[in-house]
């Protein structure tokens, strides 16, 4: 299997719900950072919550009536039925406007679109999880299926940086996830004399560790300066690029490639990513305003 | 500050220095201490000489720089076998531009800059090594500034994905 093929969904996930949005409740919203929040929804069609499915690195487009759709990536748990998590980051119309959602109150969902980190071809490797700032979330749901099957994996090393302590997101998980022996290197791009972490920017993370290029994979999400970074360390240090997978962020409307807001290269971001091996995207990745 | 004297086997055992040959482990053996520090202690301040550079052995380090009316701002932070105070073997630089705070205890390899700039431009064998490494300990400083200076967590401008 080629590493693009091994990206791209094989299950048919609520097939129904890619061109009209279902309704759906908010039922918890979690405050995680300035500015960031999770919202748990469930599908109001009892039906489509037992049914829904998605996998780790899907996003699903929300919907505000009146302000349009924005693409959140979903960053809860896969086996998690009944409720599914967006971390949403408040800085467009949309997001505004659902910063404003109480629980109660319905939103719409399109979705799952889009590609998924591909955890169970990745079984028996070490991972490496570069992150940055809101690049987490879409990566929590892999990090859930690794914790399931820990075994199956080896050395996973997670590398999150974010701008000062206070926006790190899932601090309180962040532990429970270290006892499952997961290594966990935190850093932060600035920040006071209180802060007894470490200081600097998340690809620097990487001298800090050996690693054997023939049993690793990088999968890495976050502002997209960053990944150009972490992959440059991960090629300095001889992963394949077929083993790198970066999840891509662009202007995703339709969600099923027919747009083009999302384009790069051949590719649209919505329907063939946002997971990609860098093997794949590779010539449009220092093209300016790809 | 209590310095201590350094085993040429903890030079040979430091993977910075392995590709140094043995007589110029012992030659940075020789102009070589331990510098043990303290939580919050520091271990250099903005303005000092540099007469020092250091590697870190254990603990952590924190790079501070002063703001007026703003307080310390701490911008980077040094792990074990990182290099700290290079600006202690460069002409362009010689005084301390940060304030290094201890953020646990720990140990420094205290190496003397006077001397060890003397010894590579008697050995160039082991100064070429030396520049090699302070080369790749700066460029790695170079790119991390940059991103930092980028400030690529703040907020977009676009709609694009949020989470």
């Amino acid at each position: 299997m080629t590493a693009l093929a091994a990206v791209r969904t094989s299950a048919a996930v609520n097939d129904g719900g890619l061109l009209k949005p279902s309704w759906a409740e908010v039922v918890k919203i979690q405050p995680e950072a300035e500015g960031i929040a999770t919202y748990w929804l469930r599908f109001q069609d009892s039906n489509l919550s037992k049914a829904y499915r998605f996998l780790p690195g899907q996003f699903n487009m929300l919907y505000m009536p009146g302000y349009g759709e924005a693409a959140i990536s979903i960053s809860s748990d896969p086996e998690q039925r009944d409720v599914i998590g967006h971390t949403v980051r408040f800085v467009g119309n949309v997001t505004r406007a659902i910063n404003r959602l109480k629980i109660g109150d319905v939103v719409g969902i399109r979705g799952p679109f889009g590609t998924h980190w591909p955890v169970e071809n990745l079984e028996g490797k070490d991972l490496i999880i570069a992150v940055g700032g809101i690049g987490i979330p879409p990566l929590r749901p892999a990090i859930y299926h690794i914790l399931r099957n820990r075994a199956k994996f080896g050395k996973i090393t997670l590398l999150y940086g974010a701008r000062t302590p206070s926006d790190l997101l899932f601090s309180s998980e962040l532990d429970e996830w270290r006892k499952s022996d997961i290594d966990i290197q935190i850093t932060v791009d600035r920040a006071d004399s209180n802060w007894q972490g470490q200081v600097g920017v998340v690809p620097t993370l990487f001298y800090k560790f050996r690693l054997d290029p023939t049993r690793t994979a990088v999968l890495t999400c976050g502002p997209e300066i960053m990944i150009r970074f972490v992959v440059f360390e991960a090629l300095a240090r001889r992963v394949p690029t077929n083993q790198i997978y970066v999840s891509m962020e662009r202007n995703m409307k339709c969600g099923q490639g027919s747009c083009g807001h999302c384009q790069i290269g051949p590719y649209f971001v919505c329907k063939d990513g946002p997971v990609f091996p860098f093997s794949a995207v590779e010539p449009y990745f220092n093209v300016e305003d790809f | 500050m209590d310095f201590q004297p350094v085993s040429f086997e903890l030079i040979r055992s430091i993977p910075l220095f392995a590709d140094l040959s043995i007589q110029h482990q012992k030659v940075i053996a020789e102009m070589s201490s331990i510098r043990p520090f303290q939580e919050n202690e520091e271990i250099f301040h903005e303005g000092d000489t540099s007469d020092c550079l250091y590697l870190m052995l254990d603990g952590r380090v924190a790079l501070e720089i002063h703001i007026p009316n703003r307080g310390r701002s701490r911008i980077l932070t040094v792990e074990p076998q990182e290099m700290l105070g290079w600006s202690g073997i460069t002409d362009v630089v010689p005084r301390r531009t940060l304030t290094a705070r201890g953020v646990c205890d720990g140990r420094l390899l205290c190496i003397d800059a006077p001397k060890l700039i003397k010894a590579c431009e008697q050995d160039h064998d082991l100064g070429f090594v030396v520049m090699h490494h302070v080369a790749n300990v700066i460029a790695g400083r170079l790119m991390a500034t940059r991103m930092q200076l980028l400030d690529m967590f703040s907020d977009p401008s676009s709609e694009a994905r949020h989470g």
